[in-house]
């Protein structure tokens, strides 16, 4: 080891840092080379002012003013404005003064969402090997009647087919002064079978009117299972 | 150099108290801010050169350790981790350049001709009154060269010379390998004797 690549290790042997046998390396030189011995002097030298340097003390308030800076963190941080207005806005919210206004724009929303959402009364035409195809003739027969009432137009471009059916049913809106004046006394009474009606709603007449809607829902509700069971037509063919 | 293996943090006294203090013994945390605070007082003074800049910096890294409450991890010696969050702080000090490195706020008051006067130092000292002086001119010396050291020699040679750290301690601080500081703290080391070969090395001059 050249006496540069000696003096490049003096610090660290001089913190007693490096590996033992390089200690006893540098120690070897430095008891046969006097360039390096008072190189090593000089350092020490340095070592010794920098040892000797004054501390830096803290202040005798340091302490305190950290604690009160720690307890003042701990705190809970003043609200800026936002998050002022945020929590106003949530605590008027749960105020029992505007229930009624809230129960009024709840309503309204929930009969806008009830209109965007009403069920599409037609299907696109399915494609020879779509499983729709197996389904009984008897319940694809009322969307056939619908086609013959709808211009060939709109039956070659299936995407305004559905709005087709909404806009009929807007027509209908549109028609509704004409259907209130409508007599209904020169009507001839709707004829319900008196076997056909439960003696209890006969009893109560303002159970009348909503019964055959009633009796519409209950098919309603048995409708995936009218739509599995196979149709006579079916039974026809596979015989 | 000889890799020595890594010291066992849950060896630590001071990383049990960290440990207590994460399960809310607030008292473990009032004993570490007593034992360490004014270490890492001295070390932001001498990094930074200016006392009041060190105590604000050391209140920051406290309050760093305390915010670590539920998230500490004892993958080191307490005083490694706490040192490594002091320089980090200390480096960012630096960086943001707000204020001017004022000497004169943590050594001894010196006149302009300061300077000048201490190259004048004699070597051997006729009376004990003039040593001390010499000693405090010569402080202050060390402390302007330390000023224009790079940050991370400067860490490396004070918290070696300062705070007493291994090498392999110092290389944890600074996330480099026991060789890097090596290098560091010759470096730092010969910057000081250039800077103060007058003193040291009167015969050359």
């Amino acid at each position: 080891m050249t006496c540069e690549k000696i003096r490049e290790e003096l610090v660290a042997y001089q913190d007693g840092e490096l590996a033992e046998q390089d200690q006893k390396y540098v120690a070897a030189h430095l008891s046969t080379c006097s360039v390096c011995t008072q190189e090593a002097a000089a350092l020490a030298r340095v070592e010794k002012m920098f040892g000797s340097l004054e501390r830096v003390t803290p202040s005798p308030n340091f302490a305190a003013n950290f604690w009160q800076r720690l307890e003042h963190e701990r705190q809970p941080q003043p609200e800026n404005r936002f998050a002022q207005w945020w929590r106003e806005l949530r605590e008027s919210m749960t105020n029992w003064h505007l229930t009624p206004a809230l129960v009024g724009v709840a309503s309204v929303l929930i009969f806008f969402a009830a209109l965007s959402q009403r069920p599409e009364r037609t299907s696109p035409t399915p494609g020879p090997d779509s499983s729709i195809m197996k389904k009984p003739e008897t319940v694809a027969k009322p969307a056939m009647s619908k086609e013959s009432t709808v211009p060939a137009e709109v039956m070659e471009k299936s995407d305004l087919f559905i709005d087709y059916t909404v806009i009929t049913d807007l027509d209908k809106f549109a028609r509704l002064e004409e259907i209130a004046a409508i007599d209904l006394s020169t009507e001839q009474p709707v004829e319900v079978a008196e076997a056909e009606v439960p003696k209890e709603v006969l009893e109560d007449p303002g159970f009348f009117a909503q019964y055959q809607i009633l009796q519409q829902l209950e098919r309603l509700k048995n409708f995936d299972a009218v739509l599995a069971s196979p149709s006579q037509n079916d039974e026809e063919t596979q015989g | 150099m000889e890799q020595r293996e890594p010291i066992a943090p849950h060896d630590d006294a001071d990383v049990q108290l960290m440990l207590r203090f994460q399960q809310g013994e607030v008292g473990a945390f009032q004993q570490l801010f007593q034992k360490y605070s004014p270490s890492v007082v001295n070390f932001a003074g001498h990094f930074l050169g200016n006392r009041a800049r060190a105590e604000e910096i050391a209140q920051e890294v406290f309050l760093q350790v305390y915010r670590w409450q539920t998230r500490y991890e004892a993958k080191a010696k307490f005083s490694t981790w706490l040192f490594k969050i002091a320089h980090n702080h200390c480096l960012n000090e630096v960086r943001k350049g707000e204020y001017r490195v004022s000497i004169e706020s943590i050594g001894p008051q010196e006149d302009a001709d300061g300077d000048e006067r201490e190259r004048q130092l004699p070597d051997t000292r006729s009376s004990k009154g003039e040593d001390v002086l010499a000693a405090k001119q010569a402080a202050r010396r060390i402390e302007k060269i330390l000023q224009r050291v790079p940050e991370t020699q400067r860490t490396a040679l004070m918290l070696s010379r300062l705070e007493g750290m291994s090498y392999q301690e110092v290389a944890e601080v600074l996330g480099v390998t026991e060789k890097a500081v090596k290098s560091l703290v010759f470096r730092a080391t010969q910057s000081l004797k250039d800077g103060l070969k007058d003193i040291v090395n009167p015969y050359d001059l």
